[in-house]
């Protein structure tokens, strides 16, 4: 255990100055500037003598919510008015009385950019009290009505540099709409919370968790029948107003000036700002911040990466089984541990031992913080990582694998009130409270689906409004339920436990008596919940279905699933079944041929299709009909192509031999004759369709079409002594020479690319999720008729760098692989950052400083797009050619433009038709259409196969016209025109004319696919380029339609 | 110099116009109205224009690759009275000769600018669907074809490889014409023998043991040397320090820098 422990203090990273530096750099971008925070003071000293000098001539009653119009202030807690009228007090008149004390707190430890600078703590006097004001919303609306008469005297007076002032909902997570503060804001950053409370209104033990302060009756007036009922949460949220502002005072009094804990503390709240724990961020960090200084865990005198990491640990390892407390100190009787932990699923008891700071968090608040810690923890000391860590914020809609959007209204829940209500405020609190019991159910009902599931609601509801506008009312919510799944995820069974148990009858009720006996193959026999007869992704949605109508009283059409399921656009995962079983057989049967001059040692699976990142369109069978037999095989011909056979490529190695002599040629030669007979083996022995060409045999096994290429060493040999011997003749420049390109491109095509394939091969079986995205990715970008834009091996690693990114949650659903996909095209800076790509994990931080800064010395020469992997270093290997600036700006629109759209689809009040949206070609911009025959589109064929039959003939092999066609008119037309097809769909080609070549002048050099306009001028011969098109395109092309809709034939 | 006399093949031609013949400068760029024939009617300009490298020979550029050969000598021979000496492709906007637009030189004086159809030429063209067609069959020739292929190459092959060996055999022995002989060192290198002990093992690329154990020296022996160990050892801090507050500086700045 102690060697682990050392082993994993060895994997962290040592402190280094490059990363204090970015700490500190961090740490000036958070804290307010100090002009600006003595601006903001000097704001809050004004305001704290203008509360106490004031004297203002009110008087009402303080069910009177009507009163603060007439002062241009409207009164916060309208929506509450019927609870208000229905509670009591001794003391019914409100009046102005100057309050009993106002301490301001400038925060500086706690505040994040653009947070507030100042907090001013108003007491409300004793006098406007009466004895029992605690009970019900008594307290809530005198509070409001101090509140109002604050915003009424400040309204009166102008106070230099605040420009407006409103309300703002109170409580650490800001949604708190009963008890709201005031805000002053001006024209710069930050402003002046005022909050209001007065804690001599009762002891903080009346608000213990088992006691009832707010009488169910005041709220809805049909629970008149029920007594005092225990309120836990409305007394915590009442007990928040007092001692929140004191724990915030305690935390800035106690850390201020612990530069090193404060550096820590503000770049925590960062992390979990960026990735979306808000409800963590703030007081509830802070607090825990503070126990850990407070137990000497974290020392001033501590490394900021040490004290950064017992931070981070403290966090990932919090028992939420336990109570905890602020301070040892706090003694707590059992009997009020257990109170709280019946009432709480987190409890973390402030310094008075009756506030639970955690009040409103869940446990699957919790989970996700220590998920999120635990991918960021070992990155902690990475100044690589630092970006990814502390500062790149991850969007809501990319963060999960499912998502789906909740409706609720308040009306909807009136039949539950008295299940639910008793424990709320208002209707919005009604909402909360049902949320709750829902995740509850929702968890017991699936929870072991999903690591865990949080709950966000949307839309515009403003948290802050001004002073002379209502409080927004919160009749109807919309959440969105975001998961993150197990494997479980599509399980079509929920087990239940044996049956005949206490248990098991538990279950039959909870599943309101629909269960099934099972028998499994351990022999127990289970209560189980039978969803759909297969995994499926829709068993999830059946569930919530059922715990929102059976079990929750809901209508149907609350609940709608937003994570469109993107796998239904890559290909059926039992043909890339049938390519590894029948690659397997292959390989098996290659290595124990025997009657081979030399044996065969090594059988790589070199191709997309074995690691399913290639969509086998129209499938991956060899197809069994379509053109003329020739010598066993077909060819096509000008009048009939057949639909596309892919080929599965694989390398094979043979044991070593000195004979192949020192010429290419005749190694190419012999190596034809070893096709030829393997072949013939394979043919006579196995009974294998085997066709031998020069440089590569084709194999049909199982149905698929497999290349095999001999792959010599001895080429490469012979081919480096021919550039050492060009090097030694004292040549220059051999990278442009014959010997220099053949050398180049032979390492590529054989050595760089196979390696890179074979890792990403072992990235495909340890990330099951890489494959689908990859070819959704290839789906999307060519129905942006961007096919050929992106390498196939720069699309495969860009999606390999989404999938595992370093301090990210890896995906675990295409949807979320696809976004993270998308986010990083568009979010990543091509221009001044290389895409590393470490799929083995082998760089050391030392190689990555010498990649990144070789990146930025050779940035000039290199293109737009450097990808960077084991295999290149330099990261210009497969992105030299394409994508060109133009291309990749367009890919990165693109992408921010569907990012837009999937975000709209799980925000937006309806969803978005996300298959239209990702494959819909849009032609409208294009200056022409090319027209393809129906008879060359060879990928969208009908893909019939008999299984039953087996080939005898070798189908055409990868024959696509229009991608002949596209390398043709690229070959001709390219400096003055662009094409943009879709490889899967290539019905239509579009055409665009460079805008740089409308108008030249006239010159010899610049006249090709020009025409005469005047002496001096020449303008591009648009219709001599689609004549051109039409020429060439002879049998492929069926018309070419220029934009004004006016066909060349025409 | 050559002076060309052409019509002005401008869109506002008139009959007037065409009847009068211009004087024009013999540096500018003139053009040939063609079109191919049947249901491809476009207008199509060849560009001419004096080769000042050569004598009496004329540029003619845009001239598509998919259109047969020939057909331009064919095209301007219609119009010019002299006959041409010599034509030859000099080089293509795509790499290739078969793709994209050529430019070609002709050596003749005279051309005039006069609109053609070049009615039969279409027909001639290649076209990529039969291109790609023929390049397939090309890839499967059959068995007995590529081992009597093979068997031929390494026939040859074999004959060059004895030819030189034969050849370089003679070098050392026979005087070449100038009389010179080919020697070389007779001995050759022999690796030195290493003496193993029992214990020893000898492993692939180790050192064998019983080297002398390099000497520990004092490298600090003055004064002097401790200080200025110091100062080196302080200076490499301070340039590792100022290396990571560029690094950083850099990383910050790359952030922040984005145009795209």
């Amino acid at each position: 255990m102690v060697l682990e422990e050392d082993e994993v203090k060895n994997a962290e990273k040592p402190m280094s100055d490059a990363f204090r530096l970015q700490c500190d750099d961090a740490e000036k971008e958070r804290i307010v500037r100090e002009n600006l925070l003595d601006k903001w003071n000097n704001v809050a000293k004004k305001v704290s003598k203008t509360i106490f000098d004031a004297k203002v001539n009110v008087k009402l009653g303080y069910k009177n919510t009507k009163f603060w119009t007439t002062k241009d202030v409207e009164y916060p807690l309208e929506n509450h008015d019927v609870a208000i009228q229905r509670t009591t007090s001794s003391v019914d008149e409100f009046t102005w009385i100057s309050p009993s004390n106002v301490s301001t707190v400038a925060e500086t430890v706690l505040c994040l950019e653009g947070d507030v600078s100042v907090r001013v703590h108003v007491e409300i006097p004793n006098q406007l009290f009466g004895s029992r004001d605690y009970l019900n919303l008594t307290y809530a609306a005198k509070r409001a009505h101090y509140a109002c008469c604050v915003a009424y005297i400040l309204k009166a007076v102008s106070i230099k540099g605040v420009e407006e002032i409103s309300f703002k909902a109170g409580g650490a997570a800001e949604d708190d709409f009963l008890f709201p503060d005031l805000l002053l804001t001006g024209k710069e950053k930050g402003g002046v919370q005022i909050s209001f409370n007065n804690c001599s209104i009762a002891k903080p033990q009346r608000f213990l968790p088992s006691i009832g302060n707010l009488r169910p009756a005041t709220v809805f007036e049909k629970l008149k029948d029920l007594n005092e009922c225990a309120t836990p949460f409305y007394n915590q949220r009442v007990l928040a107003t007092m001692m929140e502002p004191e724990l915030r005072a305690t935390i800035e009094k106690e850390l201020k000036g612990k530069s090193v804990v404060v550096k820590a503390l503000g770049l925590t709240n960062r992390f979990l700002k960026a990735r979306g724990l808000t409800n963590v961020c703030g007081a509830i960090c802070g607090a825990r911040v503070l126990r850990l200084f407070r137990t000497g865990s974290i020392t001033e005198k501590q490394e900021i990466l040490t004290v950064l990491r017992n931070i981070f640990r403290d966090l990932a390892t919090w028992d939420i089984s336990d109570v905890q407390t602020l301070s040892e100190n706090v003694v707590l009787e059992e009997e009020v541990r257990e109170l709280f932990a019946a009432s709480f699923p987190i409890v973390l008891l402030d310094d008075s031992g009756f506030w639970n700071v955690t009040y409103r968090l869940s446990v699957s608040d919790i989970s996700r913080l220590k998920a999120e810690i635990v991918v960021c923890l070992p990155l902690l000391g990475d100044i690589f990582a630092f970006e990814t860590v502390f500062i790149n914020e991850v969007p809501h809609f990319a963060q999960f694998d499912h998502y789906a959007r909740l409706n609720i209204s308040s009306s909807q829940l009136q039949t539950q009130v008295r299940s639910i209500g008793l424990d709320v405020a208002d209707d919005d609190d009604l909402i909360r409270a049902f949320m709750t019991d829902f995740q509850k159910k929702a968890c017991k009902a699936m929870g072991e689906r999903f690591e865990y599931m949080t709950v966000s609601r949307v839309g515009d509801h403003a948290k802050s409004w001004r002073v002379d506008k209502y409080a927004p009312a919160l009749k109807e919510q919309s959440f969105v339920i975001c998961f993150r799944v197990t494997k479980q995820w599509t399980n079509p069974l929920t087990v239940g436990p044996q049956a005949q148990t206490e248990e098991a009858k538990a279950f039959q009720s909870f599943w309101k008596n629909s269960t099934e006996l099972r028998k499994f193959a351990d022999t127990r026999i289970c209560e189980c919940m039978v969803w759909s007869n297969e995994a499926s992704p829709t068993v999830p949605l059946k569930i919530l279905n059922f715990v929102l109508q059976k079990i929750c009283n809901m209508p149907m059409n609350s609940i709608s699933w937003r994570s469109w399921d993107m796998a239904q656009l890559a290909s059926d995962r039992s043909q890339f079944d049938a390519v590894s079983k029948a690659f397997a057989s292959l390989g098996a049967t290659l290595r124990s041929m025997k009657n081979l001059p030399l044996s065969i040692t090594n059988v790589h699976g070199i191709s997309p299709f074995i690691r399913a990142t290639e969509t086998c369109s129209p499938s991956i069978f060899a197809a069994q009909f379509g053109g003329q037999v020739v010598d066993g095989h077909r060819v096509p011909s000008t009048s009939e192509v057949p639909r596309l056979s892919p080929a599965v490529v694989v390398h094979i190695k043979l044991e070593f031999s000195g004979k192949w002599g020192q010429d290419i040629e005749a190694i190419r030669r012999l190596t034809s004759s070893f096709y030829i007979q393997i072949a013939k083996s394979l043919r006579e022995k196995q009974k294998i369709v085997a066709v031998p060409t020069v440089d590569q045999l084709f194999i049909i096994q199982d149905g698929i079409v497999f290349k095999v290429i001999i792959v010599h060493d001895k080429i490469l040999k012979v081919l480096e002594s021919s550039v050492e011997r060009l090097r030694e003749s004292g040549a220059t420049r051999i990278e442009g020479s014959l010997e220099g390109l053949r050398l180049a491109a032979w390492k590529k095509k054989f050595v760089t690319e196979p390696l890179l394939q074979l890792s990403l091969q072992s990235f495909s079986t340890s990330h099951l999720i890489f494959g689908t995205t990859v070819q959704i990715f290839k789906a999307w970008l060519g129905s942006k008729l961007l096919s050929g834009a992106l390498h196939d091996l720069v699309i495969e690693l860009i999606v390999a760098a989404a999938v595992d990114q370093k301090g990210v949650l890896a995906p675990e659903s295409a949807w979320s692989a696809f976004v993270r996909v998308l986010r990083l095209l568009s979010s990543h800076n091509w221009l001044t950052r290389p895409l590393m790509v470490d799929v083995a994990s082998s760089w050391t931080e030392e190689e990555v400083c010498e990649l990144e800064s070789n990146f930025v010395k050779m940035r000039p020469v290199l293109p737009c797009m450097v990808v960077i992997t084991n295999v290149d270093p330099v990261g210009s290997k497969f992105t030299k050619e394409s994508p060109s600036p133009m291309l990749l700006k367009r890919i990165i629109g693109l992408a921010k433009e569907t990012l837009r759209v999937l975000e709209r689809n799980i925000f937006d009040e309806h969803p978005v038709d996300v298959k239209n949206a990702l494959l819909r070609s849009n032609f409208a911009m294009y200056d022409a259409v090319i027209e393809i025959d129906r008879k060359a589109q060879v990928r969208t064929r009908s893909a019939y196969v008999d299984k039953k039959k087996r080939a005898k003939v070798l189908p055409v092999i990868e024959f696509d016209p229009v991608d002949e066609l596209i390398y043709t008119l690229n070959a001709n037309f390219q400096h003055a025109a662009l094409f943009f097809y879709n490889k899967y769909d290539s019905s239509k080609v579009g055409v665009m004319f460079k805008p740089q070549e409308a108008e030249v002048p006239s010159k010899i050099t610049r006249c090709n696919l020009h025409k005469s306009l005047n002496e001096a001028r020449l303008v591009l011969n648009k219709e001599e380029i689609l004549e051109g098109i039409a020429i060439l395109g002879e049998g492929i092309v069926s018309n070419v339609i220029c934009s004004a809709k006016l066909s060349v034939f025409d | 110099m050559v002076k060309r006399k052409l019509k002005s093949s401008d869109g506002k031609t008139t009959a007037k116009r065409k009847a009068q013949e211009v004087e024009i400068d013999p540096e500018q760029l003139r053009h040939l109205r063609y079109s191919f024939g049947g249901k491809f009617t476009c207008e199509r300009h060849l560009f001419l224009k004096k080769d000042v490298s050569r004598e009496a020979t004329l540029i003619v550029s845009n001239i598509p690759s998919y259109l047969p050969e020939g057909s331009v000598t064919a095209l301007i021979s219609q119009f010019v009275p002299y006959p041409i000496a010599e034509s030859a492709i000099q080089r293509s906007s795509a790499g290739s000769w078969s793709q994209g637009q050529l430019t070609m030189n002709i050596a003749f004086e005279k051309a005039r600018s006069c609109p053609s159809r070049l009615e039969k030429l279409p027909r001639q063209t290649p076209s990529v669907l039969k291109d790609s067609i023929s390049l397939y069959e090309r890839i499967f020739p059959s068995a007995e074809q590529m081992e009597q292929a093979t068997a031929e190459y390494m026939s040859r092959y074999d004959e060059i490889q004895e030819d030189s060996k034969r050849e370089a055999r003679k070098r050392f022995t026979e005087p070449d014409e100038e009389g010179w002989v080919t020697v070389t060192k007779g001995s050759k290198k022999v690796a030195k023998a290493v003496k193993l002990k029992k214990d020893d093992i000898p492993l692939l690329g180790g050192i064998p043991k019983g080297n002398k154990k390099p000497k520990k020296v004092d490298l600090a022996f003055y004064s002097f040397q401790v200080k200025q160990n110091k100062l080196k050892k302080a200076n490499e801090l301070l340039r590792k320090f100022e290396e990571d507050k560029k690094r950083v500086a850099q990383l910050k700045q790359a952030r922040n820098f984005r145009p795209i």
